[in-house]
């Protein structure tokens, strides 16, 4: 199989959940024996999306890259004026949206390069929904692309020329069934879909608990969070309810938190949370397993990595009642517990802390859930029948 | 392939006889919910502290109405957390502030003018909303009180 994946980013270093997402995709279906290339522009940056990197050929992870410059140059003034009626949760006009997507990364020659790819690949394969890239890339030849929309529910969602590239795409790859339901509530008349998931490495061996909480020198009831620490992904409410839990119920409780960026938090947190910083795969995985629970309270999630990295050691989650994407993920496999607010996410982690018992049974389930449903074998084998099942043999154009 | 869930892999092992059932996660969650239900009732919680965290972690969020944050001031209170020069500092500031008052206040004063005009054209909206909702229902050959057709653009 011959697949090209367009991205508007990628490059070692780049963070984010499609960028990591793709990257895993891509260098798997490599190694199965499929020819694999990724389509991406010069930029690192998405706030900037400046040129950083040298257009042409690249290897990243032993994945042929070929990249494009962005051509429009961000409108900073027109982009603040439209984040912040969005923040708002303002709707803006169409043609506001058309450029408010221009401004992410638009490419002309990336766009060139997909009308010259697309007759020699038996797809094209766009991540994430919302960029220039696939708002726009998928628009050149939507008989050939996929969109694996990697979406939740935000205000980009609803514009006018997202929902059109969607619905004029040959097919859409679905990462969970909760991503699904929230694409088709949001917009109808989509094109056919299959859900293909993600594969999370389980662990070799068992992780010892109590080793990153000696050396972290960790105590008592501890909780983790990993990921931005930022409104957006809801860590304020993870930060108050350890504090409530702290204050208010006289329980210690410590928030292990870890993740890019400054952990800014009100000075009554500050006694109750570890700032751990960015740390490695095996740190936080150790962390995790030294966790009463793993709390992720996002409610803008499309799959969840996070989730399933907590499963992967056997540690039970707590989510966001109204994430309807890590909330199913709960339901499906029995590993967490939903919450929506200050008291019940105390509650939970009391729950939990008090009772071992229910902590393993819960980890245990989340873990089996993992080995079952998001191996990799499993998700290749289903991204490839998706493939097959949404462009049927089209015959490709050989070079 | 299921419409619900990620259809089972051919290599998944087959529920086993020694496999546990899952836990009922929307059991424990209901009886987590009512508990917390019945303290709230019971006033067991520490109301007085969950506001002043909530306060505290949310800042920006808006309980209060527009019409209190209407008014834009460029003047702020100036402070600073620095024990020693903390006076120093802030003389500095004030300084600063002096320097640029005449470039900042026209816009504070412009974007109060546009928070009035939006905040009253809100509130015409509101009651007009608030006519139709309390006026009877219109019957198919009387046309919504209010009702004028209106050009495409």
């Amino acid at each position: 199989m011959r697949l090209a994946f367009v991205i508007p980013r990628f490059a070692p270093g780049v963070l984010g959940g499609a960028e990591y997402h793709v990257g895993q995709l891509a260098g798997r279906l490599l190694r199965r024996g499929h020819e694999v290339t990724v389509l991406t522009t010069c930029a690192v940056d998405h706030y900037t999306w400046k040129n950083a990197l040298p257009p042409g050929a690249d290897l990243v992870d032993g994945i042929p890259v070929r990249r494009y410059p962005v051509t429009v140059a961000r409108d900073r003034s027109l982009m603040a004026r439209l984040q912040t009626a969005l923040d708002a949760g303002l709707s803006i006009p169409a043609a506001h949206q058309e450029e408010w997507v221009r401004n992410t990364g638009h490419s002309a020659p990336l766009l060139d390069a997909i009308a010259d790819t697309a007759d020699r690949v038996d797809a094209l394969v766009f991540a994430p929904y919302l960029f220039a890239s696939t708002v726009l890339g998928a628009r050149v030849r939507p008989d050939r692309s996929l969109i694996q929309p990697l979406l939740h529910d935000e205000a980009y969602a609803r514009f006018a020329c997202v929902q059109a590239a969607l619905r004029g795409a040959a097919g859409l790859l679905w990462i969970s069934s909760g991503e699904r339901e929230v694409a088709e509530r949001l917009i109808p008349g989509l094109p056919p879909g299959r859900l293909v998931g993600a594969g999370i490495d389980l662990p070799a061996a068992p992780l010892d608990p109590e080793v990153e909480r000696h050396r972290l020198g960790l105590e008592g009831t501890v909780v983790s969070y990993a990921g931005r620490r930022e409104g957006a992904k809801n860590f304020p409410l993870v930060a108050e309810a350890v504090t409530a839990a702290n204050l208010g119920w006289g329980r210690q409780v410590t928030l292990a938190a870890m993740g890019a960026g400054p952990a800014v938090l009100p000075p009554e947190a500050r006694p109750f949370v570890r700032d751990l910083g960015r740390v490695d795969d095996a740190v936080k995985l150790g962390v995790f397993a030294g966790s009463t629970a793993v709390v992720n309270l996002s409610v803008v999630e499309s799959f969840s990595y996070v989730v399933m990295e907590a499963w992967s050691v056997g540690t039970p989650v707590i989510v966001h009642a109204d994430c309807e994407v890590t909330c199913r993920h709960c339901r499906e496999s029995g590993g967490g517990l939903w919450v929506r607010d200050v008291e019940e996410a105390v509650e939970a982690m009391l729950l939990l802390g008090g009772d071992p018992s229910l902590r393993a049974r819960l980890g245990a389930a989340g873990r089996r859930h993992v080995e079952r449903q998001m191996s990799w074998k499993a998700t290749l084998d289903r991204f490839e029948s998706a493939v097959a099942e949404l462009l049927p043999a089209r015959g490709v154009a050989r070079a | 392939m299921s419409e619900k869930a990620l259809p089972r892999p051919d290599s998944a092992p087959p529920t086993g006889d020694t496999e546990p059932p899952p836990p009922d996660v929307e059991a424990i969650v209901g009886e987590l919910l009512a508990e917390v239900e019945a303290k709230r009732a019971a006033g067991a919680y520490p109301a007085g502290l969950l506001e002043r965290l909530h306060t505290a972690f949310h800042p920006n969020e808006g309980l209060e109405p527009p019409e209190v944050s209407v008014l834009i001031e460029s003047a702020r209170p100036l402070q600073s957390d620095h024990a020693v020069i903390g006076p120093v500092i802030v003389f500095g500031k004030r300084v600063m502030r002096r320097l640029l008052a005449w470039y900042v206040a026209p816009i504070a004063k412009d974007q109060t003018h546009f928070n009035l005009a939006i905040l009253r054209e809100l509130r015409a909206l509101e009651e007009r909303v608030a006519r139709f909702e309390e006026s009877p229902a219109p019957t198919p050959d009387q046309p919504e009180k209010g009702h004028r057709p209106r050009a495409r653009r």
